[in-house]
């Protein structure tokens, strides 16, 4: 039986935590609401070049023969707009929401944090303009002209040094796990970006090895950006939804340090069998296939987390989200895995089949978690709940169904393009004829993207404005049952 | 809202609070006790295997000059499934390729080549067939619409499409040599070249009539029934005899079908 | 140490090893790559020069092709590799071969070699693609034998393939009032793509380059010492003894 003292002392500090926490959000507002609705004005301008490049592949006079329409601009226009506009964006501000909190600690130097945003948005319009311009480098990734590089980088770090800030001033000496991803990711990234840049267009190379090394930066974004922070950003939620601890921290830090003893590595499997030392893309294909044993961690760890709350799916917009990316980042990593197979990369291997893991991780895995990082973040910035648990759903299933489509249109496409280009004496046109009707799936899957994304913006829209609901209950998906919603969900 | 109306979004996990004992502690002493469960185990060995031995078949000795596997041979080409595998059977070869071709015209022409009475007119024993070659294929490259009187009756359909864009040079010869040997229409069939229509005869046509926007009509055909010319081959090998022979040597014909789609 | 700086040396540690094996090592090695000279016993099957070198310079606008081809993102549907026979079958792609080792001069091409490192000389970044929507182009300069058929398929791609899904790449090209006769390089068009009476359609200087870098595309030249038969792999005397390659800018094409 607790004593009076001992229950007061009690809700003094639950009180306390909970301004702690107020104020951190408070700090943060700014930026993070920036960076979230400017990302997501580029995740809608990527994705309608997306669409459109996505239809020049099976109408290719789909609007004209515009120079800047041609596939070889629209395309990289589209994924460099979605990547440095939506991708990192979104990651950032996640990351500076959840260390603020986890950090408990307030961020200071928001003008310098939204100059360096406006800085990052017009320099990545910049780029993108002048990839349609006809200026872009085809370094897949890299496109931007080379005098954008400096900019972006130096904004990035400005940025990044704010999440270190944030780190130094955590108040207590104890670390969580999202914490390890959120700081490794903000290190990692400009360590890679700079190197690849500087031998890109600096310190001229061998041909093929510039290759390589644009290669490796792709997979670097993929497993030492996108990998950290979706994953830091899940290991935050879906604890704080469910209520529960993380089932094993210590295979949490096991999986974590895995894959930062791994990430570094993969990237060139892509150019197996090409003009390169045979070892380097070899050891790039084994670090993907070991990448399966963090996976492993990470999926038993969230998994044995949220067991006997799967319900909570229904109800909870964020973990839905959250879970949907999580198995997400699994098919990513058998994906990648099976794909560096020499038996499987005889059909795949240049062919849609790549870029369908590309997307997984990007869009499925990482941007579906990003959205239910979203829709847990924001309410608590703008002190008002999103305004429609319907618009949730549309959101959710157009988005689901969309980036579904476009995941398996690729890969059959890109098998069934491997297969009839594995034929020696059979000419070109039957690849380009038999992947065609696949091709048009992906572009109605690009669609659903789009308008999910639409519906999304609208709604961020009205929250930034306040317009949403009044209320201290979150917004759930469908309405609870009296017996669960007395645990409450925090959504 | 004001400012002392923060709300609590019930957020009843502190996760830093809930995990801070294990993320304080010295490293646990061995118990040797496991945290996994064993089938993740296995699992993981399993990876580990499969990852080294990838890395065992693939890593070319670790050497900068060193651009494939060790001991890599590079595999025998595959037979070409369109060139005769044993000699003397080039023809038997191009005739079954045409039958394949042939399947694009069996919609209309029918399977025994004898059309549909009043509407799709016959092949075998067809004057347009199995007469001048250079007017076949101008019916083949650019369709034909309007009234058309073969073997003896009158037909008068929509009209045939053009298949100049649809099939390659290679192709078209392979369907004409094979509508010309056909049906009995072999015995009906007198040129220079036996029969056979080689890939450059088609060429030739398409260089000389492929241009034209709209599909032809019975008129235009007059005069072309002439044989296409080019170089006969031996039927046994598909390659010009020596000696030459055949229609009128072929003037600046190209030699890349479309099918190919060399670049 | 305390903890965050363990975790700080951690993070370092495990990216910068991966970082210097895997990349800046690497890419630091073979920067030294360089030509490498025919041997005796190359010169004596008849098919290299002597003073000849692999690979032999590529002559032409082969930089400012680069920069275009760069520009209008070929690179993402078109790739430049021919891999080994355990990872692919490029090497017999019909329609993507060269004139390979087996070439006798009156027989299509059969086979072309694998791509090695050395092959991309010249080039500041190696276009190896990353799709093939488009066919592999490692071996494109020996298949370009008419400039002009080829500047037509780059005008309008469906008027040479109904079924090709590659971009009409008319900004290359300009629309000018005919001169008299006309220009050499015209393009020659029919139909509903033929310009209007007394106007001619011309390459501009990009399309001249990326031509020029196109027809320099030539990855299956016999490897030193390698034994191969004699072969016309090397272009006979015209172009004299090579040089070591640089990245060759200037001359138009021979």
């Amino acid at each position: 039986m607790e004593t009076k003292e001992a229950i007061i002392a009690n809700l003094r500090e639950e009180h306390a935590e909970a301004l702690a926490r107020a104020e951190s959000d408070r700090s943060v507002r700014l930026p993070v609401l920036f960076f979230f609705t400017n990302g997501l004005l580029w995740l809608l301008g990527s994705s309608l070049l997306g669409f459109v490049a996505s239809m020049k592949l099976h109408n290719p006079d789909f609007l004209g023969d515009a120079a800047w329409l041609a596939y070889g601009r629209i395309h990289p226009a589209s994924t460099n707009a979605f990547l440095y506009g939506w991708v990192f964006q979104a990651g950032l501000g996640a990351a500076l929401w959840i260390m603020a909190r986890l950090c408990r600690a307030r961020l200071s130097g928001i003008g310098v944090l939204l100059t360096a945003g406006h800085v990052w948005n017009i320099a990545v319009t910049i780029g993108v303009a002048a990839i349609l311009l006809g200026e872009g480098t085809s370094f897949p990734w890299l496109d931007f002209p080379a005098f954008l590089w400096p900019v972006l980088l130096l904004t990035y770090a400005v940025m990044a040094a704010h999440l270190l800030v944030l780190y130094r001033a955590r108040r207590s000496e104890e670390v969580f796990i999202s914490q390890y991803y959120l700081i490794a990711a903000a290190l990692w990234f400009p360590w890679a970006y700079l190197t690849a840049n500087l031998l890109l267009h600096v310190f001229p190379g061998a041909g093929v090895m510039s290759a390589a090394v644009n290669a490796w930066y792709v997979g670097t974004v993929l497993l030492l950006w996108a990998a950290p922070v979706g994953l830091g950003t899940a290991y935050y939620l879906i604890p704080k939804i469910v209520g529960k601890s993380i089932y094993s921290y210590q295979l949490a830090l096991a999986g974590f340090w895995m894959l930062a003893m791994l990430g570094g590595w993969t990237g060139v499997q892509s150019l197996k069998g090409g003009p390169l030392p045979a070892w380097i893309p070899a050891v790039s294909g084994t670090a993907t296939i070991f990448l399966l044993i963090p996976m492993i961690a990470v999926a038993i760890n969230l998994h044995r987390t949220v067991k006997g709350n799967h319900h909570l799916v229904n109800y909870s917009p964020t973990l839905r989200f959250a879970t949907f990316g999580a198995v997400a980042f699994n098919l990513l990593i058998v994906t990648g895995a099976l794909l560096s197979l020499f038996s499987l990369g005889r059909v795949t291997q240049f062919t849609y089949a790549e870029s369908a893991v590309h997307f997984i991780g990007l869009y499925s895995f990482f941007t579906m978690t990003l959205f239910g990082a979203i829709y847990f973040i924001v309410p608590r910035l703008v002190q008002c709940e999103w305004r429609s648990g319907g618009w949730i759903r549309f959101h959710f299933w157009f988005s689901a169904y969309g980036s579904t489509a476009v995941v398996a249109a690729l890969f059959l496409a890109g098998v069934s393009q491997g297969i009839d280009q594995a034929r020696p004496y059979e000419g070109f046109r039957g690849s380009v004829e038999v992947s065609s009707a696949y091709l048009v799936g992906r572009s109605l899957g690009w669609v659903f993207i789009f308008l999910s994304n639409l519906m999304f913006f609208f709604h961020i829209l009205l929250m930034v404005f306040r317009l949403g609901r009044r209320s201290g209950q979150a917004t759930l998906l469908h309405e609870m049952e009296k017996e669960l919603s007395a645990h409450g969900v925090n959504a | 809202m004001r400012e002392d109306q923060d709300i609590d979004y019930q957020e009843g996990v502190n996760v830093l609070r809930e995990h801070a004992p294990v993320a304080r502690e010295k490293p646990e002493p061995q118990t040797g006790r496991e945290p996994l469960s064993l089938w993740a185990l296995f699992l993981c060995s399993f990876v580990l295997v499969v990852g080294g031995g990838y890395l065992g078949a693939n890593h070319g000795g670790f050497r900068m000059d060193q651009y494939t596997v060790r001991g890599y041979q590079p595999e025998d080409k595959p037979p070409d499934p369109y060139e005769p595998q044993s000699a003397g059977e080039w023809l038997p070869q191009w005739l079954a390729a045409g039958k394949r071709v042939y399947a694009n015209c069996a919609g209309c022409h029918q399977g025994n080549g004898m059309g549909v009475g009043g509407q799709y007119p016959p092949l075998a024993g067809s004057e347009w067939v199995v007469g001048g070659t250079e007017r076949l294929a101008m019916i083949i490259l650019n369709g034909l619409t309007g009234p058309i009187q073969v073997a003896g009756s009158m037909y008068n359909t929509e009209g045939m499409q053009a298949w100049k864009a649809q099939l390659s040079d290679r192709e078209i010869a392979q369907v004409m040599t094979f509508m010309r040997q056909s049906w009995g229409n072999d015995a009906l069939v007198s040129d220079e070249a036996g029969g056979i229509v080689t890939e450059e005869m088609v060429a030739y046509a398409r260089n000389k009539h492929g241009a034209k926007e709209a599909n032809h009509v019975v008129g235009d055909l007059q005069g072309f029934d002439t044989p296409l010319p080019g170089a006969a081959v031996d039927p046994a090998t598909g390659k010009p005899l020596p000696g030459g022979g055949g229609p009128a040597a072929a003037g600046e014909a190209e030699s890349e079908g479309d099918e190919a789609g060399g670049l | 140490m305390k903890p965050h700086r363990y975790f700080t040396l951690g993070l370092v540690l495990a990216f910068g090893f991966p970082w210097l094996v895997l990349v800046v090592g690497p890419y630091a090695a073979m920067r030294s790559i360089e030509p490498v000279p025919y041997g005796e016993s190359d010169f004596e099957s008849a098919f290299a020069p002597e003073n000849s070198y692999f690979p032999p310079g590529r002559a032409g606008l082969v930089a400012q092709g680069h920069r275009v081809y760069a520009q209008e993102g070929c690179a993402y549907c078109h790739t430049q590799v021919i891999r080994p026979t355990y990872a692919g079958r490029d090497r017999w792609r019909d329609g993507w071969t060269g004139r390979g080792p087996d070439w006798s001069g009156d027989e299509p091409p059969t086979e072309v070699r694998e791509t090695t490192p050395r092959d991309y000389l010249g080039e500041s970044y190696a276009f190896l693609g990353v799709q093939r929507i488009g066919p592999d182009l490692a071996n494109a300069g020996w298949r370009i034998t008419d400039e002009e058929a080829m500047h037509r398929h780059l005008y309008d791609p469906r008027s040479v393939h109904s079924w090709s899904v590659m971009p009409a790449f008319r900004h290359l090209y300009e629309l000018r009032r005919r001169d008299g006769q006309g220009s050499d390089e015209a393009l020659q068009l029919e139909g509903k793509l033929a310009p209007a009476e007394g106007y001619e359609v011309v390459p501009s200087a990009k399309a001249k380059a990326l031509m020029s870098y196109l027809r320099s595309l030539r990855k299956d030249y016999v490897l030193p010492g390698s034994g191969e038969p004699g072969s016309a792999a090397v272009e006979p005397a015209t172009s004299g003894p090579a040089v070591p390659a640089e990245a060759a800018a200037g001359t138009a094409v021979p």
